[in-house]
């Protein structure tokens, strides 16, 4: 946006969007942009007010800010923001995590909790990170 | 009341169970189980809803298969397929649209969940 528009060069800035949907959510975690702008498809947000009590099940990029409890499998990415909070085992590509999450997590790629999440579980992925000043409980594993 | 957000259940996304919320919400995506929303719900044309729903508002353009009781208003669009119950005090068929079920307007107006 800030490019003018008939200089092409600018383009390959355009690939790394402030969010990942219509301008509807913002990611403060600079770190994980460039992962998550790669995928180029809509993601899917669950709302602050919404609660989802069972299983969700896909293949785009999901942004938790309500609340989920039971389960998820995804191919794709997870973010659990500040806001969200989810009790749930989680399978997925890859998640980042500044909410709360109780349940264990396998990511075929890398999990990353960010200086504000709060986790109990166990956590199974080929690459993990834990920030300073985050919470967390439990087993991690790193084997392939 | 009005939340500006309207987040969108994407079209790869399947969530079986409950979904509550108070605010709008758009489905591309399916959901399997039971939708309980203060505000609006609006089914996309490859939404696909099978659950019971009780919202504000409805509005159908995709497919919802399950009795839908809405506050306010029921909207089958063209595109739309509503196999289930309506219980609304206005509710749009629209010309195209599929339905199979029964209409009920006999419902009080806008009353807290």
């Amino acid at each position: 946006m800030l490019g003018g528009e008939g200089t092409g060069e600018v383009r390959e800035d355009a690939g790394l969007p402030v969010g990942l949907g219509p301008g509807r959510t913002r990611f403060d975690t600079g770190a994980w942009l460039p992962v998550m702008g790669a995928s180029q498809m809509a993601s899917t947000v669950i709302g602050n007010t919404i609660q989802i009590v069972g299983e969700i099940h896909g293949d785009e990029d999901l942004v938790i800010l309500g609340s989920v409890q039971g389960k998820i499998l995804l191919k794709e990415n997870v973010v659990i923001e500040n806001s969200g909070r989810v009790e749930a085992d989680l399978e997925t590509r890859s998640i980042s995590i500044s909410g709360s999450l109780t349940g264990n997590v396998v990511a075929a790629e890398r999990i990353e909790i960010l200086a504000e999440g709060r986790v109990s579980g166990n956590l199974k992925a080929p690459r993990v990170t834990i920030a300073d000043g985050a919470l967390f409980r439990g087993t991690v594993d790193m084997e392939r | 009341m009005t939340s500006e957000s309207g987040y969108t259940i994407g079209p790869g996304i399947y969530i079986k169970g409950d979904v509550t919320g108070a605010e709008d919400l758009v489905v591309e995506g399916c959901i399997e189980g039971k939708i309980q929303l203060k505000n609006r719900l609006l089914v996309g044309q490859t939404g696909v809803v099978i659950a019971e729903v009780q919202v504000e508002a409805l509005t159908v353009y995709g497919e919802v298969r399950g009795n839908v009781s809405a506050s306010s208003k029921v909207e089958v669009n063209e595109t739309a397929r509503l196999v289930g119950d309506i219980s609304a005090p206005v509710v749009y068929l629209a010309d195209g649209a599929k339905f199979r079920g029964t209409i009920n307007m006999d419902v009080p107006l806008p009353r807290d969940f």
